[in-house]
């Protein structure tokens, strides 16, 4: 049986065996969410298609009496299906799976001061289309580690938390596609695993008032995969000894607030982030081509903007108007779009805009469903003109139907 | 409703005379004919998905009544209705819970399409359908118990039609049915009862086959011989299967 296998008989006896322990002095609470959501999406560019999402959450909370450490645990079921995309590189058609496992720790030391842990467990497949059979996924992924915070309560409008955290990322089924086909097939083992990397993220999170502000440094350090060079090296090949390195620096703050007796409740929240690679592109005209290939350095590397503005009207008990402007905009440091016939506007920067506007009616029944018909409104733009396999400049619509249970 | 009932005959003349004018070719050209056609081609890419789905809609794993030893359950809706697969899918209490111990039920379900027994053919037509799996459960307050277990599950089907009823699908004909989709699920969920003298509650639960990498979830409202539900196929040919049985508590 293959890990993720071997993971799930042993949750569910914990599951079943943590919940036995009611009985004894520990207080357990269970919790069940389900969300499922159904739609429509109709871009402005390729075919309308049904959009199927699902999520399943199960997990316990488990507190023994008078103690200061309680424990959660809970595996999560995801299933992404087409539909669409706010994240460059990916298809209105690629369809993902999740499992994920976490088991936490928090222990109150005392009134002002608590250290969290957790590890974790999260198994992707990742497919672009119904042709393709789940787990053969270029970018199928395995990620494994865990975190510590440490948190300390000011005052009543005061609190400070430092979280550290550590994943390695294990693409098993990731090769150099065009590397193999150099090697002509006599040297495919040093094309895989290019993708695996070690993620480390130190975050300070700080609130004050309604306000959260937090500041995040994420390192991806990379175990195999080589910088790209401009000239051929003693090796033969377009690498340096070099390996790539990426670190993500993250600004965000996020206001909280309740108004009008709790009947409109809104979260303005703005992010501003960093990305530095040491990684620059080689670009071959054709996968054959013996012509030098064009460089660029620093290809990687890019600065974004992101800005939401939440907003939900509670109408009486039972019903929920929310709408959700949402603004991305993300501008590369030195990567030039490409045009229409597929070559580099050199001189120029790449820049992606997109504008997303959810909105929602919602009917809450009882405390634990929650049903929404949706419509969304999507919108990105690029000075990217070449888009014979990924989408840069459309618009398109999406509405349907949500359903929630949680206990 | 003297008024719905003018307008709903109106609708329905109007489209049989528009019918009426409706070639085949014509049919498929529209956007409905599209979608229908594409319904019939992702059913004949794997036909055994479909029918594992209804297969399921069959099968209950949700743990026995606390007051009781075992139920007796059979799927009219989508099963009997319009399959002619009848079903029966039997639970049994082997443990009631005690103090740090849960409760553990034992389940197994069979069936049988009654239709395949009248069609002709050279070869004789065969259906396979059973599934087995145990239950733990555990109370984890007094409304509400969350449960898990592991269970097999098996459908296949093998039918070689005459030729006078090869079902011919524009360009594609289809003349066999023949799968065998089998495979080990394990699940969880969770029960929600109010009153624990009414045998009226909530299941909900999610499952993960291993070989197919198939997921699962479902909802049921379960009455005193009612079940009323739908399970969700995120990637089925129909991705919700609302079903409706009869169970017998005992």
């Amino acid at each position: 049986m293959k890990k993720i296998e071997k993971l799930f008989l042993p949750f569910i006896v914990l599951l079943v065996s943590v919940t036995s322990l009611s009985l004894a002095e520990v207080k357990v609470a269970p919790y069940y969410s389900l969300q499922f959501t159904e739609g429509a999406f109709v871009p402005n560019i390729g075919e309308w298609n049904f959009s199927i999402n699902l999520l399943s959450d199960l997990g316990v909370i488990v507190k023994p009496q008078d103690s200061k450490h309680s424990f959660v645990g809970f595996y999560e079921l995801k299933y992404l299906g087409p539909g669409l995309r706010s994240q460059e590189g990916e298809k209105f058609t690629d369809r993902a799976m999740d499992h994920m496992l976490v088991l936490r720790h928090t222990f109150n030391i005392s009134e002002d001061y608590f250290l969290k842990s957790q590890i974790d467990y999260m198994k992707e497949y990742k497919r672009t289309g119904t042709n393709e059979v789940w787990g053969t996924g270029l970018y199928d992924l395995e990620r494994t580690g865990g975190l510590i915070s440490f948190g300390r309560r000011f005052s009543d409008i005061l609190s400070v938390a430092i979280t550290e955290q550590y994943h390695f990322m294990d693409f098993p089924n990731y090769t150099d596609l065009f590397a193999e086909f150099q090697a002509g097939g006599a040297n495919l083992e040093s094309s895989t695993g290019k993708q695996n990397h070690k993620l480390y993220q130190t975050g300070l999170t700080v609130d004050y008032y309604a306000n959260r502000f937090s500041f995040d440094i994420t390192s991806q350090n990379y175990i195999k995969q080589k910088v790209a060079v401009e000239s051929v090296q003693p090796d033969g090949t377009y690498y340096s000894s070099d390996l790539q390195k990426d670190t993500i620096l993250t600004f965000a703050d996020g206001y909280k607030q309740k108004l009008f007796e709790e009947k409109v409740a809104i979260e303005p929240t703005i992010a501003y982030k960093i990305k530095g690679s040491n990684q620059n592109f080689l670009f071959f005209k054709t996968v054959g081509s013996t012509e030098t290939p064009t460089y660029f350095e620093d290809y990687y590397s890019y600065n974004g903007l992101n800005f939401s503005i939440p907003v939900a009207f509670m109408i009486g008990e039972q019903w929920e108007v929310s709408a959700n402007p949402q603004f991305d905009i993300k501008t590369y440091a030195k990567r030039p779009p490409r045009n229409g016939d597929g070559d580099y506007d050199i001189g120029q920067k790449q820049k992606n805009n997109m504008f997303i506007l959810s909105s929602g009616f919602t009917f809450k029944p009882n405390v634990v469903t929650r049903t929404t018909l949706f419509y969304v409104f999507q919108v990105q733009s690029s000075n990217v003109k070449f888009e014979k396999y990924l989408p840069y400049n459309y618009s398109a619509n999406f509405f349907g139907i949500k359903f929630e249970y949680s206990y | 409703m003297k008024k719905i009932s003018k307008f709903l005959a109106t609708v329905l003349l109007i489209i049989s005379f528009q019918l009426s004018y409706l070639t085949a070719e014509d049919f498929i050209n529209t956007s409905l004919g599209q979608e229908l056609l594409n319904l019939g081609l992702k059913f004949l890419d794997n036909p055994g998905d479909f029918f594992f789905n209804v297969h399921a809609n069959n099968e209950d794993f949700s743990p026995v009544y606390a007051d009781k030893n075992g139920s007796i359950r059979f799927n009219f809706l989508p099963a009997f209705l319009p399959f002619t697969w009848a079903n029966i899918n039997v639970k049994a209490k082997l443990f009631n819970e005690q103090e740090i111990l849960p409760q553990i039920d034992l389940v197994g379900q069979y069936g049988d399409m009654l239709a395949l027994r009248f069609i002709s053919g050279d070869v004789e037509p065969s259906f396979n359908d059973y599934s087995g799996g145990i239950v733990f459960s555990k109370s984890a307050t007094d409304e509400t118990k969350l449960y898990g277990g592991v269970k097999y599950s098996n459908v296949a089907m093998n039918v070689k039609l005459s030729s006078s009823s090869v079902i011919e699908f524009g360009d594609f004909r289809v003349s066999e049915l023949n799968f065998k989709v089998n495979d080990i699920f394990v699940f969880t969920g969770l029960v929600h009862q109010k009153d624990i003298n009414k045998p009226s509650r909530l299941s909900v639960q999610m499952g993960y086959g291993f070989e197919y990498k198939k997921i699962v979830s479902r909802i049921m409202v379960s009455k005193k011989h009612m079940d009323l539900g739908m399970d969700i196929y995120p990637e089925g040919l129909f991705v919700i299967h609302p079903f409706l049985s009869y169970h017998w508590n005992f």
